[in-house]
């Protein structure tokens, strides 16, 4: 096969060599990139820095120019903007300040707030303010005012501000309604009270000058009405204020009836069921309130059972007196200084009756026979003694033991006896191991002194106790003595039950820096002042002279630990 | 004359270490991080700059590997030329006709035309190929250098930055 000879083009062209890859503009856009990021950052480290110092100092510069409230007040009522009080928020320098500003001047509103809800409460209290809806409005009031006042400041804060005092303005409307509703209950109740005891005295009148049912209930219709309006006022107690109502007119009907029968001798009528003047208004109750009649009947009773005793006690009491001022006398008498004559004139002015009998001992010169004057002189022990009464003396008068003279004589000296607690403030002083010079040289502190005031006046008191049951009993005796001596051991006693531990307590602690420790109370007893004196202290950095104090300390201690073992008390001279 | 500091790893230098105020760990963390992060930065840029300076070889090894492809692209189209000139003249002798002559040198003329224009074809391509290699190769190396030099720059900052920070904890 022959060769081709004709050379054909195999289309070769000019080929592209492809995209050059500019990694150097790529690489200078990333190294400018890392260094814009670094220098941004570096600005914001830097302008960070700034706005924290700006801040900083514009929280300083707030805290230190702080409109007061007044200011903001003044401002705001003389039209002028409150903005100029207060720093430009337009900064980041004014912000801070502005923040701080308004931080401060909500909590100088919210203590403003909190005084004033205080003073409305104390207004409360002191019942200035009676209606809890008042409190209402003038607590609104305030969270109104000072909101808005803190709204053209910051509104965030003015919220804030709202929430809060709403809280406390709540708990203090709360407050404020109890304590005004206790406040009126109470007052309502003291209103009742008052107007139940005029009510009282204005019925008994009432009754006692137009005892006629028509009549009573025409001329008390108006305050009963008043009364029952005060009674609706406590919901709570209102029925028990009517049950007390009704209780005190019954009493004042059965009061007045029964003074009335009473005073006017008519208790043989009453028990025949005549009551004079009330007859028309009890049988009128009495169809009402069947028994009350009865009831009348029994507290007639009972009133004249007490007006009876009264009367017997008043004389007896008379008598009392009369019995002992004829009993000095009649011993004056026997002494010799009275004449018989002017005895039996002072008697009979007195009101003293003597008997026959009595009248004759008196003038008869009859001496004692020596048995009665033995049993005088027994008997004079024990009324010194306190150990017999006016009424052991009567009998022995009676059975002849002593004469009437006699008699009289001891009765006066058991009244005297009675009368006076010389006996038994003397011992007292021999309890307490001390007579009445010393006590006067006592100083004003010492304790023995206010033992012994506490002990006389103790026995004062039993004096007392002894001759109101006497009134009950005549037979029951005061014997001064033995009472004195009880009530002085008592308070002796006491006084030594509380003061020795604590003695024993300073002196226990003074003694830890002895070797020579006596851990126990009775091991201290026993210790002589001598042998205090010569324990040696087992600490070497007290002085000689302190030492000497400690000594002296612990002996004085010890006397006075000793001396309430014995029973007595230690003078603080 | 100034008393002569102690030789270090003896109980006296010790001795001294012991008294020396020592920072406190979150200063030691925070120093050591920051300089691990600006020598972190700067390795960087080294690795990048290696990286460059590969692609630049690589580029050029490319380049030539393409000149040779071009070369013997136009060393065959040489030989293809002679062969068919060879058999266009054996040819027009082999038929009673001069060889160099007449229809044998026109088919002569258009071979050595068409085989002369892809000849001067792979030639340009092969300058091309060499320069696009030399100019590719040239960039690399430049983005090497900014690379090294972005990461001594970033490492730089970066403990500027932490010693201003840390200056600002007073």
């Amino acid at each position: 096969m022959a060769e081709d000879r004709r050379y054909r083009s195999r289309g070769i062209s000019l080929e592209s060599q492809g995209r050059l890859d500019l990694s150097n503009v790529q690489e200078s856009i990333r190294a400018s990139q890392t260094l814009q990021g670094r220098l941004d950052q570096v600005s914001e480290l830097a302008f960070g820095q700034m706005k924290r110092t700006a801040i900083k100092e514009g929280k300083q510069y707030g805290a230190q120019n702080r409109p007061s409230v007044q200011q903001i007040y003044d401002a705001i009522q003389s039209g002028k903007p409150v903005d100029e009080l207060l720093a430009d928020p337009d900064t980041v320098f004014g912000e801070a300040a502005r923040g701080q500003q308004a931080g401060l001047l909500y909590q100088d509103l919210i203590n403003e707030f909190n005084i004033n809800t205080q003073g409305i409460l104390d207004a409360v209290n002191k019942r200035e303010i009676t209606d809890p809806a008042e409190v209402e409005q003038i607590i609104n009031a305030n969270i109104e005012g000072f909101g808005r006042v803190m709204a053209q400041i910051d509104p965030d804060y003015a919220l804030k501000f709202r929430a809060s005092a709403a809280t406390t303005g709540f708990d203090v409307v709360d407050k404020a309604k109890k304590h005004i509703q206790t406040e009126t209950v109470r007052k309502t109740r003291v209103d009742i009270d008052t107007q139940l005891n005029i009510f009282k005295s204005s019925y008994a009148s009432i009754i006692d000058r137009s005892p006629n049912p028509i009549d009573i209930e025409a001329l008390t219709l108006v305050h009963e009405n008043n009364l029952k309006g005060l009674f609706a006022q406590d919901p709570d107690q209102e029925s028990k204020h009517l049950a007390d109502f009704n209780k005190l007119k019954t009493e004042v009907l059965h009061d007045t009836v029964a003074n009335y029968i009473v005073s006017n001798n008519m208790m043989g009528e009453a028990s025949k069921d005549n009551f004079g003047k009330y007859n028309a208004l009890l049988l009128a109750q009495d169809s009402m309130n069947p028994g009350t009649i009865d009831a009348i009947k029994s507290k007639i009773n009972t009133v004249y059972d007490t007006q009876q005793n009264l009367i017997t006690k008043q004389k007896e009491q008379a008598n009392a007196m009369v019995d002992v001022q004829a009993a000095e006398l009649i011993a004056g008498n026997s002494n010799g200084f009275i004449t018989d004559e002017d005895l039996f004139t002072q008697l009979d002015s007195l009101g003293y009756t003597l008997s026959a009998k009595d009248r004759a001992d008196i003038l008869s010169d009859q001496q004692p026979t020596i048995a009665q004057l033995d049993e005088f002189s027994n008997l004079e022990l024990k009324v010194n003694l306190g150990q017999i009464g006016p009424s052991h003396l009567d009998e022995a008068r009676l059975e002849n033991r002593i004469t009437y003279k006699q008699a009289a004589e001891l009765k006066d000296k058991y009244n005297k006896t009675q009368t006076t607690l010389k006996a038994g403030n003397d011992i007292i002083y021999k309890t307490f191991r001390i007579d009445e010079l010393e006590l006067k040289q006592m100083g004003r502190d010492d304790p023995t002194r206010a033992l012994i005031a506490e002990a006389q006046d103790m026995l004062d008191k039993r004096r007392i106790e002894v001759l109101r049951m006497q009134e009950q009993d005549p037979s029951v005796i005061f014997n001064q003595r033995e009472e004195a001596r009880a009530i002085a051991e008592q308070v002796k006693g006491e006084y030594i039950q509380s003061q020795a531990p604590v003695v024993w307590t300073i002196a226990n602690r003074l003694l830890k820096d002895y070797p020579e420790y006596y851990n126990s109370e009775d091991a201290f007893l026993t210790l002589s002042e001598e042998q205090v004196k010569q324990m040696v202290m087992d600490n070497d950095k007290v002085s000689q002279r302190n030492k000497q104090r400690y000594a002296a300390r612990i002996i004085e201690h010890l006397r006075k630990l000793k001396s309430y073992k014995l029973g007595v008390i230690p003078s603080e001279k | 004359m100034a008393a002569a500091a102690p030789a270090v790893g003896t109980t006296a230098f010790w001795k001294g270490a012991t008294t020396m105020a020592l920072p406190s760990l979150s200063t030691s963390l925070f120093v050591g991080s920051t300089l691990l992060s600006a020598y972190q930065g700067y390795q960087q840029g080294r690795a990048q700059e290696a990286m460059y300076d590969v692609k630049a070889i690589e580029v050029l090894a490319e380049t030539e590997r393409k000149a040779l492809e071009y070369e013997l692209r136009a060393n065959q189209t040489l030989r293809e030329l002679r062969q068919r000139n060879a058999a266009n003249l054996a040819r027009g002798y082999g038929g009673g006709v001069m060889g160099l002559e007449g229809s044998s040198k026109l088919i002569e003329t258009v071979n050595n035309r068409e085989a002369g224009r892809d000849l001067m074809f792979d030639i340009s391509n092969t300058k091309n190929a060499i320069l696009q290699g030399q100019t590719q190769s040239e960039i690399y190396d430049t983005s090497a250098d900014i690379a090294r030099r972005t990461g001594i720059l970033d490492a730089g900052s970066k403990l500027l930055m932490a010693g201003y920070a840390y200056k600002q904890l007073g």
